[in-house]
């Protein structure tokens, strides 16, 4: 009898050791371990969430938490790298303009009077050239430690495309580039800042001449009018869960947009998955895959409450909806189940198509590469190496940016890049009058030696 | 009385001052330089000449505060300001205090030749050019 007790016990307290080691001691040591290495630096750090209770929440916050420092700290570190740049043009913008124009008025002097020696009149031409390469870097670095607000006015983009041509023609020509320039005749005016405009095409075709390289090849700019359906087009600029806690996680981009954070619990796993922010593309990005079909559970990643709302059914197939709140009450709605592509954002549907005049850049130079495409909008990032100085997109999407519109790449490495600029025709304001438009104007120039 | 000088040149580097005289002077045009702006004021050919142009920084006045200066004196004297820093937030201020125009460093022989003939056209619409 007294051995049973004993035995028993001993198993109870074997099994309340066990317990207390996997529910208690080590998470208890994971949070621990975890801290230590937070404490040194590592902001990656993550701990497993291993249960549903105090524990497992607490694993659950101090994930919150690192991811909260790290994207703080991240925007920190561009904020203080966009101040230095600033402080940085400025002072050396002087100093520099001072003796480029001291080259730039000799060298073109010269070359005005060198008519007669063709030979001496090209070389002289690198030179004025290469010296107004280098101005353009200086202003570049300029543009940008100066972001100014655009000054709209109604601009007739086919004009600023042909300025923007015009500006980089000599380059386009010498480089063996074949420009094939498509406007369309009836294009609307836009009430966008033209300056500004002009620099982002003249920076757009740059880019193409720059992904041709020495071999040449050809490039497209088209300007068209066109009516955007809110599908694959309207982006989701702020999300909330239903207690307001912000979902727009800047820290992941999707196509140059920041994503919507939630949790996904897939057969009981729970993983971060960061949804496309443009509405109905998909494009979503998870560490953990899903198997098609599942019904899966949504939470929100700070206060965890569900997503999902069970009294509503997906059009498409049935299952429970995905509820995220987008400002003035408008509800974004996604299908829960793993593979069903259903979703529905009604005041954007009802708004109609979007009439927007779109620009687009195309070249069949060596592509970006996959990897690259969601860093490409990201001050000092470059794939020029040397040559660039990573703010040309940058300033190229901060401009597109303010005036409202939206800027696209689609890439294929060897086979070129295609960039498309949308502006609104309706000054933010959605209208609804449908109108397909893709004719496209004829071919007005075929300038280079292609 | 014959004009001694068509344009002054303000400006503290002296490569960009005495590039600029050349390439005004293989124009035809005769051209003052002043390292400054006081000895911009104080040269008699901001007295006489048909143009002034005047860097936005030099070392003692800013060029608008030369601008102001000239054009108090001489209200119908056109002056091109010469800038190395962004136009955007200068532009307004210099058309405000009566610049004919700021052309932005660095230019070449042909963009600094445009600006001066239009500030000198602009000027004296009804004067003939004076002959090469």
């Amino acid at each position: 009898m007294v051995i049973l007790a004993a035995l028993a016990i001993a198993a109870s307290s074997l099994f309340l050791w066990w317990l207390n080691r996997r529910l208690v001691l080590s998470p208890v040591a994971a949070l621990a371990l975890a801290t230590r290495r937070v404490a040194e630096g590592d902001l990656t750090t993550t701990v497993p969430v291993r249960s549903g209770h105090e524990l497992g929440d607490l694993a659950h916050a101090f994930n919150d938490m690192t991811r909260r420092i790290a994207e703080t700290q991240r925007q920190l570190t561009q904020a203080d790298k966009l101040a230095s740049v600033g402080r940085l043009a400025a002072g050396v913008a002087h100093e520099i303009n001072n003796p480029l124009t001291g080259v730039l008025t000799y060298a073109s002097f010269l070359r005005g009077r060198t008519k007669d020696n063709p030979e001496l009149a090209a070389d002289l031409d690198v030179i004025v050239r290469e010296t107004k390469r280098c101005r353009e870097i200086v202003r570049g670095l300029l543009d940008f430690a100066r972001q100014m607000p655009p000054n709209l006015q109604p601009a007739d983009l086919n004009e600023v495309a042909r300025r923007a041509v015009a500006i980089v023609m000599n380059q386009l020509a010498l480089s063996r580039v074949s420009l094939d320039l498509r406007l369309a005749p009836d294009l609307p005016a836009v009430q966008a800042d033209a300056n500004q405009l002009q620099q982002v095409i003249v920076n757009l075709l740059v880019n193409a001449a720059d992904a041709l390289g020495e071999a040449g090849g050809s490039i497209r700019l088209e300007t068209l009018r066109a009516s955007l359906p809110p599908r694959s087009h309207a982006a989701i600029k702020s999300a909330a869960c239903p207690k307001g806690c912000d979902l727009v996680d800047p820290s992941v981009r999707i196509g140059g947009l920041a994503a919507i954070h939630v949790t996904r619990t897939c057969r009981g796993r729970a993983a971060p998955l960061h949804l496309d922010p443009i509405y109905g593309r998909f494009q979503h990005k998870t560490p953990v895959a899903c198997e098609e079909g599942t019904l899966a559970a949504f939470a929100c990643p700070s206060c965890r409450v569900s997503l999902v709302d069970e009294a509503r059914d997906c059009a498409a197939c049935g299952a429970p909806v995905v509820v995220i709140l987008a400002p003035g009450g408008e509800e974004i709605l996604w299908c829960s189940r793993v593979g069903c592509h259903w979703s529905r954002w009604e005041a954007r549907e009802a708004a109609g198509p979007r009439q927007v005049v779109e620009i687009t850049v195309e070249d069949s130079g060596r592509g970006i590469p996959a990897g690259d495409l969601p860093k490409l909008f990201e001050p000092f990032f470059s794939t020029k190496g040397s040559r660039g100085t990573g703010l040309g997109l940058a300033v190229t999407w901060g401009i597109v940016e303010r005036h409202g519109g939206s800027i696209d790449v689609a890439s294929e490495a060897g086979k070129g890049s295609r960039f498309t600029v949308h502006l609104p025709l309706d000054a933010g304001e959605p209208q609804a009058a449908p109108r397909q438009e893709s004719a496209h104007a004829a071919v007005v120039g075929r300038p280079g030696r292609g | 009385m014959p004009r001694s000088w068509d344009v002054l040149v303000v400006d503290d580097d002296p490569v960009v001052r005495e590039g600029i005289a050349r390439v005004l002077s293989a124009d035809g045009l005769r051209v003052a330089t002043a390292p400054d702006g006081r000895s911009a004021l104080l040269h008699p050919a901001a007295a006489d000449c048909r143009l002034v142009l005047c860097d936005v920084m030099l070392p003692d006045l800013s060029g608008l505060e030369v601008l102001r200066e000239l054009r108090a004196r001489r209200p119908d004297l056109p002056v091109l300001l010469m800038t190395g820093y962004a136009l955007s937030d200068l532009a307004g201020r210099a058309a405000a205090a009566g610049a004919a125009d700021v052309l932005a460093k660095p230019f070449d022989a042909i963009e600094l030749l445009t600006a001066t003939r239009r500030a000198l056209e602009a000027s004296r619409p009804g004067e003939k050019e004076r002959p090469r």
